[in-house]
């Protein structure tokens, strides 16, 4: 364990499969045949998650389910069923706990893991690792793959080296060796951009890239580039954050058939709005940055963004931006999705005062008094009379 | 329709009415020219239907006409014309204009004029005549406090209130508030008041070629027109109720300080170079004979202004971003001002020394 003084120890946890594992966990019906959970494949929706026997057939995750359903006929298609899958994604979370503080999630499927300071109460790294795993088997009844390593990028690298069900341990004097086959699209950021431009200079693997002179890479590519090579030495500072900053809370909808018409799209603005400034007074937050996102049914997508000179989580004023927004957008093509996001989120207060500031307080009291009775009696006991008739 | 014109008005025309173009509209027919014939002259005119400009020029009518030309398209070939007489010809049937510029010509695809959107005249019974330098003063001292984001639409505007001889024009984001006054050459005998898309009021400034001409303004219950040269601007005007602004003027003052606008200018903006990271806050000391200045920022450094003053009353501290300060300061004409202060959680006024006209009211940040 030598090789590991003065090194960080990093796990990196991803379940298998994860939605549609839980899902065949929860009815052995479904063992050993293609799930693909996203919903009914004759909507628009995509692949959520898919189980490890329709990835045989080509399918995967953001795919559209049209796609799925023609690659894998015989799949069995479920909805997402969120509640069922937070609740698996807390059980887990609670395991991490036992073994350190320093969890960052990911996602509902993913974590990161500083068990640096731990590992005098439960063993190396790996051990740790082995039994969080293990743990996880025998408490949820669902695989995970592991990665172990000196800092973030290697560990995720590594977990998804032998999945399902793997465990890769990155020792730190093999870090040269573990880095160099890999192509470059692993490393993390290289898009299909960089790779291509990268490809273009007959650099395929890491072992090429960490060959390049840094100052060439800077000059190609800027402050990436300096990162680009760093990593291509294995060279990770980033910190394992267990208090992770939210940065942007939005939603976005995929319609059921396309839309053009402004009065429809302002329609589900409204009520994107609604969710979106819910959201964000449950987060005790404010944004002050409101991004509108629209896809054409040609797919060709695009964002308008404006920022407010108060920060806010008002429905009104989200919605008020928004429309603003979708005003700035070309109805010539119909519409196929609209997305609302508030970014640059509890920027502090500035203590900037205020002439004629009593409607927004007005506003904010009313808020509260919609939120408390949608607590009380529940979602949408209260709602506004334009958005009556929408299935939420 | 058959024209002869020169480059010369025609550019000028195009130019004018160009910039009610909108260039995200959702109707094509807006995204064109409306070009028509009168009595020697060719009406051009464009809206995006908040705002209509029409510009007429004068030419050699040989037949009359109309059409819709694509606006971007025929200003760019407009303004690469070699300085020759030009011949606008439309064969009406199918829509196509043949610029002609001989011996060469450019033929343009257009649109159906009957699609444009009528826009309406107004009836001239409420109508003032103002100055166009004064006009544009006006405009430059008040529209820049108007909000530019539309969360409350009211604010995008600017209050414009007529009271006999006196024309008032008030406009704030809520976070700075500017009042300028004229009086008129003649007595309107009306009283009449509304809030004008602050935008509009801009753009006529900036159409505004000769600033001894008047501008003719006309006033009806949703609209507003002006009218100068050979151009008349229409505008829709903000609905709702403009707040009283006057309540929130404070009458009287702990503090009165004389400063050099143009001292204060410089160390201000000096000031904001640092304070721009965050929320442009500045720090103002008032002190016997001296204002003092700083900002910071943990990445930058530090600045320390200190400009000459003469006090009255008591010395004071308030902070401010420095943003809405530089605004003030840069379109006050008089060479010295006047700031009043009360506490660091009232207002700050600003007037110029030499004219009670003009008022610009700042509020400040809280600071701890």
């Amino acid at each position: 364990m030598d090789s590991w003084t003065n090194l960080r120890k990093i796990i990196h946890v991803d379940m298998d499969a994860f939605f549609a594992a839980v899902e065949q966990r929860d009815d052995p019906a479904l063992l050993g045949k293609p799930v693909v959970v996203g919903g009914n494949p004759h909507s628009r929706g995509v692949v959520s998650t898919c189980s490890y026997e329709a990835r045989i057939y080509g399918v995967h995750s953001a795919m559209p389910l049209a796609e799925a359903l023609r690659r894998c006929p015989q799949a069995i298609f479920l909805p997402v069923n969120g509640k069922k899958y937070q609740e698996a994604s807390h059980q887990i979370r609670h395991i991490f706990l036992d073994y350190t503080p320093m969890v960052e999630p990911l996602s509902l499927d993913e974590a990161f893991l500083d068990v640096t300071a731990s590992t005098s109460l439960y063993g190396p790294a790996p051990i740790i690792a082995q039994t969080i795993k293990d743990r996880i088997y025998r408490e949820l009844n669902l695989t995970a793959s592991a990665g172990v390593a000196c800092n973030k990028f290697l560990a995720k690298l590594a977990s998804d080296l032998r999945k399902p069900n793997g465990l890769v341990v990155v020792q730190p004097d093999m870090v040269q060796a573990f880095l160099d086959p890999l192509p470059i699209e692993r490393i993390w950021g290289v898009g299909a951009k960089t790779a291509a431009q990268l490809r273009g200079m007959n650099v395929k693997t890491v072992y090429d890239l960490r060959r390049l002179d840094v100052g060439h890479l800077t000059r190609l590519f800027g402050t990436w580039g300096a990162q680009l090579y760093q990593l291509a030495q294995g060279i990770d500072e980033r910190p394992v954050e267990s208090v992770r900053e939210v940065k942007s809370i939005g939603r976005e909808t995929t319609f059921a058939e396309d839309i053009n018409d402004l009065e429809t799209l302002q329609t589900i603005l409204l009520e994107l709005a609604g969710d979106v400034g819910r959201s964000m007074r449950k987060a005790a937050v404010k944004g002050k940055t409101v991004t509108l996102k629209a896809r054409y049914s040609d797919f060709q997508t695009i964002s308008r963004s404006r920022t407010l000179t108060q920060p806010t989580n008002l429905d009104e004023v989200i919605y008020q931006e928004a429309c603003t927004l979708l005003r700035e957008v070309s109805l010539k093509q119909p519409l196929r999705l609209i997305g609302l996001t508030l970014h640059h989120l509890n920027e502090k207060d500035t203590g900037q005062l205020a002439l004629f500031a009593e409607p927004q307080q007005d506003r904010e009291k009313l808020t509260k008094v919609l939120d408390a009775v949608n607590e009380k009696y529940g979602e949408g006991s209260i709602t506004k009379a334009r958005l009556l008739h929408r299935k939420r | 329709m058959k024209i002869l014109c020169n480059r010369e008005n025609l550019i000028q025309g195009v130019q004018v009415v160009l910039r009610a173009v909108s260039a995200k509209t959702t109707l094509p027919i807006l995204s064109g020219i409306l070009i028509k014939t009168e009595v020697d002259r060719l009406y051009l005119t464009a809206t995006d239907l908040e705002l209509g400009i029409d510009c007429s020029i004068p030419v050699q009518v040989i037949e009359h006409g109309s059409l819709v030309v694509p606006a971007r398209i025929f200003s760019e070939i407009v303004k690469k014309l070699p300085d020759t007489k030009i011949e606008l010809n439309t064969n009406n049937q199918n829509n196509i204009l043949t610029v002609n510029y001989s011996p060469s010509q450019t033929t343009i695809n257009c649109m159906d004029s009957e699609e444009f959107p009528v826009i309406p005249a107004l009836e001239e019974n409420h109508n003032i005549s103002i100055k166009s330098s004064i006009f544009k003063s006006m405009v430059k001292q008040v529209a820049f406090s108007a909000a530019t984001d539309e969360n409350r639409p009211i604010f995008t505007g600017v209050l414009v209130i007529i009271e006999n001889d006196i024309f008032k024009t008030v406009a704030t984001d809520t976070h700075r508030l500017a009042y300028r006054n004229t009086t008129l050459e003649a007595d309107t005998n009306m009283n009449w008041q509304a809030v004008v898309p602050a935008k509009a009021l801009v753009e006529v400034s900036r159409l505004i070629q000769d600033d001894d001409e008047m501008i003719d303004i006309i006033f009806a219950e949703n609209q507003i027109n002006f009218k100068f040269g050979n151009i008349s601007l229409l505008s829709r005007l903000i609905e709702g109720q403009f707040p009283n602004y006057k309540q929130v003027i404070p009458t009287s003052c702990k503090t009165k300080i004389r400063v050099l606008t143009k001292a204060l200018l410089d160390a201000t903006e000096r000031a904001s170079l640092v304070a721009r990271e965050g929320s442009n806050v500045i720090k103002l000391k008032v002190q016997e004979n001296a204002l003092i200045i700083t900002s910071d920022s943990a990445d930058l450094g530090k600045v320390y202004e200190e400009v000459q003053v003469e006090l009255q009353g008591e010395e004071a501290q308030i902070s401010f971003n420095s943003r809405y300060l530089v605004d003030v300061l840069k379109v006050i004409d008089c060479e010295e001002i006047v700031i009043e202060l009360t506490g660091s959680l009232s207002p700050g006024i600003i007037r110029p020394v030499d004219a009670n006209n003009y008022l610009y009211l700042i509020l400040p940040i809280r600071t701890n």
